[in-house]
């Protein structure tokens, strides 16, 4: 009975599926969250008459095959990397990127990381850091004595110092840019890095060529939609019933064949 | 040996296959492209042991065997993604992928994406045919990027390539080779019928509720045949110990 072992990839595949799902959802109010999607693929087929294959001495030719198959597998699960909505916040230093790139990270290790999620904080030196410490690259430093910290849509930021009737330039943020953000590895935390799929790096100044503009005061939350999700999850559970029902129903096939005697 | 047994043995072995479609249509309910298919079955005759051409009594006995399947040909259900590489055909045509040994094949799984180089690729990592049948690179830095109804994909500069979108004239010549590919003896022709829509998917075309009812059919057919193989188990039993039971 083939179709056990059928059953079972279907329900393996949608358990998956779930997964994916409520990973999105549990991630739906994490800022620059990007929602992932389960792609899946019929497995291969077996043939037990190849279509062609002649039927009879005249040479006359069977119009479709007999191709079985075997199944269903998931191919691969994509991050889909459109605009999530912007939240206005109050503080200064909550950037977000509206357009493509990505802010780079110096990792404690020296590895640079990539995110969109612009929640910066300052730490004991004034440079500007992430949530978990990790410093922004480009380095900025802001002076301790900074009464105003204004960060332009093209990434100059801007503080006015006691005694100085103009504003000082403490420095300009960068975006880096990939060919293929959906081969980014996620590694938690809002946090990527880089990988053969998604390309090298290009770097440049928000708002120029592909780049988006940053946005002060702004996050951006995840791409997750609410309303599609749940439908989606729907599906899986009912795809997940459906190829239970395959499984029983083979195994009363099963049980039938036992009984004969 | 006795014929009727046999009968129901065909019977018997057809339904197992036919189980085995529907698993398969269902296990790939949710699989993007995917074809529902279905079995066709067929009679074939036997003469009776003894019978001869002159012998007006008595009918051909007619054994079942699966003669072929066939693919469901009707549309999938288009759900929007709001993804710009995501792309749907409305109509009968398919997409060009180049296959794993270079060659063209062909698909309906518009799930597409890109690699290091913006080489476009499916959902399985195969390149996705120009008309030419080489692969498409969308240049670094593209934004906007656009599919029109004819496959022309384009970015803020202009046109960057065209999919192979082709049609067939009889699409059960198509053969399913797994990953939602399908190998062609002969190459489509460009299509005339078929559109491509961006930021769509096309989903299978498999219907949970007529495979539901076909698999509960499936299993009664196989149940009801068991009780001829027992029936006849019976009688052949019956016949066996009487006769015994004289001598």
């Amino acid at each position: 009975m083939r179709s056990l072992d059928i059953g079972a990839t279907g329900m393996l595949a949608q358990q998956m599926n779930v997964d994916v799902i409520s990973n999105n959802i549990a991630n739906m109010t994490t800022t620059g969250y990007k929602r992932q999607r389960a792609a899946f693929q019929d497995l291969i087929y077996q043939n037990i008459d190849r279509p062609g294959s002649t039927s009879s001495d005249s040479g006359t030719t069977v119009p479709a095959g007999l191709q079985l198959g075997l199944g269903v597998r998931t191919g691969s699960v994509v991050r889909q990397h459109g605009q999530g909505a912007i939240q206005i916040t109050e503080n200064p230093l909550d950037l977000a990127i509206t357009g493509d790139g990505y802010f780079q990270i110096q990792m404690p290790n020296g590895d640079t990381a990539y995110t969109r999620d612009g929640t910066f904080q300052m730490n004991e030196n004034g440079e500007l850091v992430t949530v978990q410490g990790f410093i922004v690259d480009p380095g900025i430093t802001i002076p301790s004595d900074a009464q105003s910290i204004d960060i332009s849509p093209v990434g100059e930021i801007l503080v006015n110092v006691p005694g100085q009737t103009t504003t000082t330039n403490v420095g300009q943020l960068q975006l880096a840019g990939f060919v293929n953000p959906a081969g980014l590895e996620a590694i938690g935390d809002n946090l990527f890095l880089e990988t053969d799929a998604s390309g090298s790096p290009t770097t440049g100044t928000p708002g120029q060529n592909e780049f988006g503009r940053l946005r002060q005061s702004a996050l951006e939350q995840s791409n997750v939609n609410v309303v599609e999700e749940i439908t989606l999850l729907i599906t899986a559970q009912r795809s997940y019933e459906m190829n239970s029902t395959v499984i029983s129903t083979s195994d009363e096939m099963l049980q039938t064949v036992t009984q004969l005697r | 040996m006795e014929n009727s047994i046999y009968l129901a043995l065909s019977k018997q072995l057809v339904q197992q296959t036919n189980m085995q479609i529907i698993a398969n249509n269902v296990a790939n309910a949710n699989t993007a492209g995917f074809r529902a298919q279905n079995i066709i079955f067929e009679e074939f005759l036997v003469d009776p042991r003894g019978k001869t051409t002159d012998d007006a009594a008595g009918d051909p006995l007619s054994f079942v065997y699966n003669r072929a399947q066939y693919e469901n040909t009707s549309p999938g259900s288009l759900s929007q993604t709001g993804n710009p590489l995501d792309a749907a055909l409305v109509g009968p045509g398919f997409f060009g992928i180049q296959g794993p040994g270079g060659e063209v094949m062909y698909s309906r799984a518009g799930q597409f994406n890109m690699d290091a180089d913006g080489t476009l690729r499916n959902s399985a990592g195969f390149p996705v045919a120009d008309q030419g049948g080489s692969p498409i690179i969308i240049p670094r830095g593209s934004s906007e990027i656009k599919i029109d109804g004819k496959g022309v994909i384009s970015n803020q500069n202009g046109p960057v390539g065209q999919m192979m979108v082709v049609e067939f004239d009889d699409p059960q010549v198509l053969e399913a080779q797994g990953n939602t590919l399908y190998s062609a003896p002969e190459p489509g022709r460009p299509a005339e019928n078929t559109a491509v829509r961006q930021g769509h998917i096309e989903g299978s075309n498999v219907q949970p509720v007529v495979e539901m009812t076909r698999m509960i059919e499936t299993l009664r057919n196989f149940q009801a045949t068991q009780r001829v193989l027992q029936g006849e188990n019976e009688r052949l039993r019956t016949t066996i110990r009487k006769l015994t039971q004289q001598q």
